[in-house]
């Protein structure tokens, strides 16, 4: 691929194509035929994700118990979450859990995309084998995870034990919100690092052609190269990524669903907001509540494409 | 089995589905109203039935269909977060027809206005069941419920260990503490005392044992009682057991009843509280430890008293069923003392109607000397206040969080079960 | 040559995490119990047994995993042609809005479930849906749609508009143009964006858990919440359940895993 600036442009047509594209598809066909291509997909946007969008919002503004609308009340549900020391402690902790994963996972990713973008026959198999994790249920991986570090018989514990570390003996991880919030973290990130290390190798490979050269000809060294030419030239990319990542350590649920005990202990020191607004919902039934941590999320995120919207410039 | 025939309908649907037309309904509600016991029920069993009993619980059903042509029972078994399955099915409208509930559960449903009354006068149903349970099934002088299985905590200890240290069996939970130690000291590898730390039913009791109350009602408003000395006392002296005493792995905090059975199965526990099904499991697990070990009622504390929680299921008709007749015609075969003894033996729990219990101690399975402690607590019981949102305290896990705060040394004692008190408080007292 | 050495040591490392989560699910599904509950790990099962496997499919997995297979291979197909059609009208036409378009199908990807999951409930309950199985193909396409949509987009940018154009001028019709000559291009986006919806749904546990109450119709990931919160203690019978879970993914994802990756690196370079 000899794609310069990914993402600048539509790329990969060829650039003498694009002068008469438009005036010939023009008179090819009106707007009947495009509407009613992307017809389902607006009824998809529109009737799955707008709606209960708007929903929500209006839910936040009702009292909600018992999963029944009730009557507006303003801004109380939000006052409410506000005054509530486990909410606002839920909301920090998800932040910097997020920024704690998605540090990890993109350096880990960076570091292998760079192991298999240095080639060799072996590369090949090792990208498939890399990419399996992804494919592991995010369920079946937490119980996985959850027994490595089993206090008594996790395999995690033995070897930390074997490599001299004797506090490791019997080390119960899921007794303190710090801990356990390592372990998820690790299970997490083992889960993201293969989707986002096989985009930036493919990143890393589009980057390899005359500008890398001429550096090397230069004599450039290859850390030199990586952080002066390779990874600018991958920003756009790298972007997206970090966005994509920071957003699925938001919405990190089944982990934690699987593996603390009670969900989000012991003694809510594992409380994120994903799982706080599904127990909110669905065991205190308390829908009002539910949709007003839904909406500080989502404004949250919002804030979070936003950025990335702006930093990326998505072209027409 | 029509399962083919479903799937059919089901993917010709998700077909129609792609065609977006997108409401179509792949199942007519059959509703019938006529009275008649035909047609299909959906019955669901909640916490106590494990995969051992499993096996029982589908062949009573096919029995069942077996006696009365044209009906079919749908089991579904449900995993430790029932109750929340439960109250999504309410909230949702898709309640099964026949469900085994946990008996704290049942005035918080028929709260919710979900399940059919079963008895408009409770007193009526005395004699034929255990009242603590009736007790559990009655929400404002109506009972909602047919009491199904009940079972109560002992303590369950290796007897060889203790004669080897010339030790007898507790009386007192200051017992429990000195004897659990001298077991841990003489025993490498053996903690002295199993503590769920994950699971309130365990310890929540001992609230009672010092002579608190867990909370009082006075005219009808609810008032938590948590934060009284006694409770505190109570929660202290748990929480000491795994902190200052160190009689069970750190991991304990999280534990659950299984956890600590399967330990105790691995020969890694000295005693522990547990229910006779907590027995059964270690048993099952490791069969050559019944010679091994012995049960004693549960200690006493400070209060004068050891008395525990009742647990137990209730069997419930939900209002949204269609088909009630077969619902009710599917409890009474379920609650025949020759169908019941056979689930509540496999669980290891006690039937709840006096027949069968009387069966199962005098010549059933409870008559055996490892399960006679059980048989000398149950009289010894309480139930926990019997309000409609009482689950909103399980559900939360407030209870579990506050004493895995005082654990993990988060919180003070006292701390800890004040907020506690205000959580019970928001919960309860808001009606 | 110490580069090569490095080089070589780094992938071991990267193989061995990558893989040892799964040897260890496997060989501890395999292990009876007096080998699972060990201080110092055995690695390999020295008498391996099968009896949980055969235990789960007697039980309900067998309809569980039908349940999973339906619903996720609906959402896929569904998925795959919605993306279809909409991917290319987004990629050759010019559509008003179409800048805001491609920026709120981009956005799907960043929402929240529990965003939706509250109000889906109660559009599901209200339209009797709730527990079906088109109502949770529905709210998994929520899910999904998006970057499929995007993702194909990019790939149909990626054919000349020439191809379609030479083929009409040789007398097929648009239609046909793009049947013949757009399409077989466009595979490798499509493999892409299926596993994606497939992998997707497959594992997708909050909707299914609050969605999906009666008995027969629990998918995989709700059963294997449910077997672990009720059985956890037996370690070996998690473990078979979720090997269970987790090998059709598998196979599927190295189905298609060349196409995979074309797709997943000509996505990534765009963007």
């Amino acid at each position: 691929m000899t794609v310069t600036a990914p993402a600048k442009r539509e790329a990969g047509a060829p650039r003498r194509a694009r002068p008469p594209r438009r005036p010939r598809f023009r008179r090819l066909a009106g707007y009947g035929l495009p509407s009613l291509l992307i017809a389902p997909l607006l009824a998809v946007v529109v009737g799955v994700v707008g709606y209960p969008i708007v929903r929500t919002v209006w839910l936040s503004f009702h009292e909600g118990e018992n999963l029944i609308s009730g009557p507006f009340n303003g801004l109380d549900n939000y006052t409410a979450l506000f005054a509530d020391p486990y909410f606002v402690s839920a909301l920090i902790r998800t932040t910097v859990f997020a920024i704690v994963c998605v540090a990890c996972t993109l350096l880990i990713s960076l570091t292998v995309a760079l192991v298999l973008d240095a080639g060799s026959w072996m590369a090949k198999i090792v990208t498939v084998i890399v990419l399996l994790p992804w494919a592991m249920p995010r369920v079946a991986s937490g119980i996985v995870w959850k027994w490595i570090f089993n206090d008594q018989y996790g395999i995690a514990n033995w070897l930390l034990v074997s490599l001299g570390f004797d506090r490791f003996q019997g080390f119960a991880w899921f007794n303190s919100g710090f801990t356990s919030l390592v372990a998820i973290t690790i299970a997490v990130v083992w889960h993201s690092v293969p989707f986002i290390a096989i985009s930036m190798l493919a990143g890393l490979r589009s980057t390899r052609g005359e500008v890398l050269e001429a550096a090397r000809v230069d004599g450039a060294g290859f850390m030199q190269s990586l952080l002066r030419i390779r990874l600018p030239m991958m920003k756009p990319l790298l972007t997206i990524l970090g966005v994509m990542s920071t957003i699925f350590a938001y919405q990190s649920f089944d982990h934690f669903l699987v593996m603390t005990t009670p969900p989000g202990g012991p003694s809510h020191s594992t409380e994120v907001l994903s799982l706080l607004t599904w127990l909110q919902a669905f065991t205190v039934l308390d829908q009002g509540a539910a949709a007003a941590m839904a909406v500080v999320t989502f404004v949250l995120l919002a804030a979070i494409t936003a950025v990335y919207v702006r930093l990326s410039k998505e072209d027409r | 089995m029509q399962d083919r025939w479903r799937i059919l309908t089901a993917t010709s649907a998700a077909a129609s589905l792609l065609l977006l037309s997108a409401c179509g309904e792949d199942t007519p509600a059959p509703a019938t109203g006529s009275g008649e016991v035909t047609g299909a029920i959906d019955v669901w069993m909640g916490d106590p039935i494990g995969a051992t009993q499993q096996p029982v619980v589908i062949q009573l059903a096919k029995d069942y269909e077996t006696a009365h042509p044209g009906t079919k029972v749908n089991l579904r078994f449900l995993g430790a977060d029932a109750h929340k399955t439960y109250l999504t099915s309410i909230a949702g409208g898709t309640v099964p027809c026949v469900a085994l509930i946990g008996n704290t559960w049942s005035p918080e449903f028929a709260g919710l206005q979900a399940l059919e009354p079963i008895a408009q006068d409770p007193a009526s149903m005395q004699g034929t069941y255990t009242q603590s349970m009736i007790d559990s099934t009655v929400l404002d002088g109506v009972s909602y419920a047919v009491p199904y299985d009940t079972g109560v905590r002992a303590l369950i200890y290796r007897k060889d260990l203790f004669d080897k240290a010339g030790l007898a069996a507790p009386k007192t939970w200051d017992e429990v503490l000195t004897s659990a130690t001298a077991v841990q000291k003489a025993n490498e590898g053996v903690s002295g005392f199993g503590i769920v730390g994950g699971n309130q039913w365990y310890w929540l009791p001992m609230i009672w044992n010092w002579g608190g109350e867990i909370a009082t009602n006075t005219g009808g408003a609810w008032t938590a009682k948590v934060n009284s000395p006694e409770a505190i006392a109570a929660f202290t002296f748990y929480a000491d057991l795994l902190t200052k005493h160190k009689l069970s792995p750190e991991g304990a905090v999280t534990w659950q009843g299984a956890d600590a059975a399967k330990a105790f199965a691995l020969g890694q526990v000295g005693m522990m509280v547990g229910g006779s099904w907590d027995l059964k499991t270690i048993l099952a697990q490791n069969p050559g430890m019944e010679a091994q070990l012995a049960t004693t009622p549960m200690p006493s504390g400070p209060g004068g008293n050891n008395d525990t929680f009742a647990g137990g299921s209730n069997l419930a008709i939900f209002k949204g069923c269609t088909n009630k007749a077969t619902a009710k015609s599917f409890v009474d075969f379920m609650m025949k003392t020759d169908n019941l003894v056979p689930v509540t033996t496999k669980i290891g729990l006690l039937p709840a109607t006096t027949d069968a219990l009387e069966k199962e101690r005098t010549t059933g399975s409870f008559s055996a000397p490892l399960l006679k402690a059980y048989a000398e607590q149950a009289p010894n019981t309480r139930s926990i206040p019997a309000v409609s949102t009482w689950g909103k305290v399980e559900g939360t896990g407030a209870i579990v969080n506050a004493m895995q705060s005082i654990m993990n040394g988060q919180k003070t004692a006292e701390a800890a079960m004040q907020e506690l008190a205000g959580q019970i408080d928001a919960a309860i007292g808001q009606q | 040559m110490t580069r090569r050495v490095l080089l070589y040591g780094a992938m071991l490392v990267i193989v061995v995490v990558s893989l040892f989560p799964f040897f260890w699910m496997v060989v501890t599904s395999l292990k009876p119990d007096q080998d699972i509950f060990t201080k110092t790990p055995e690695f390999l099962p020295t008498s391996p047994i099968l009896d949980r496997y055969v235990h789960l499919f007697d039980g309900a997995v067998p309809r569980q995993f039908l349940n999973s297979v339906l619903v996720a291979g609906a959402t896929t197909l569904i998925t795959g042609v919605i993306a279809l059609l909409a991917g290319y009208a987004l990629a050759r036409y010019k559509i008003p809005l179409k800048r805001y378009l491609l920026i709120v199908i981009l956005s799907i990807q960043m929402l929240p479930q529990t965003v939706l999951v509250i109000p889906l409930f109660v559009v599901l309950r209200n339209t009797g849906l709730l527990g079906t199985y088109q109502g949770l193909i529905l709210s998994h396409l929520a899910l999904t749609v998006g970057l499929a949509t995007y993702m194909l987009r990019s790939f149909y940018l990626d054919i000349p508009v020439e191809l379609e154009e030479s083929a009409m001028v040789d007398g097929a019709s648009r239609m046909k143009a793009v049947r013949l000559v757009v399409f077989p291009l466009v595979w490798p986006g499509l493999a892409a964006s299926s596993i994606y919806g497939f992998i997707t749904s497959w594992n997708e546990l909050m909707f299914s858990a609050t969605y999906m109450q009666q008995s027969d119709r629990e998918t995989l990931p709700v059963a294997l919440q449910q077997y672990f919160s009720s059985y956890y203690s037996d370690w070996g019978g998690v473990m078979a359940a979720s090997v269970i879970f987790t090998i059709p993914v598998v196979v599927f994802f190295l189905l298609v895993q060349k196409r995979l990756m074309q797709g997943m690196v000509a996505g990534a370079v765009k963007g």
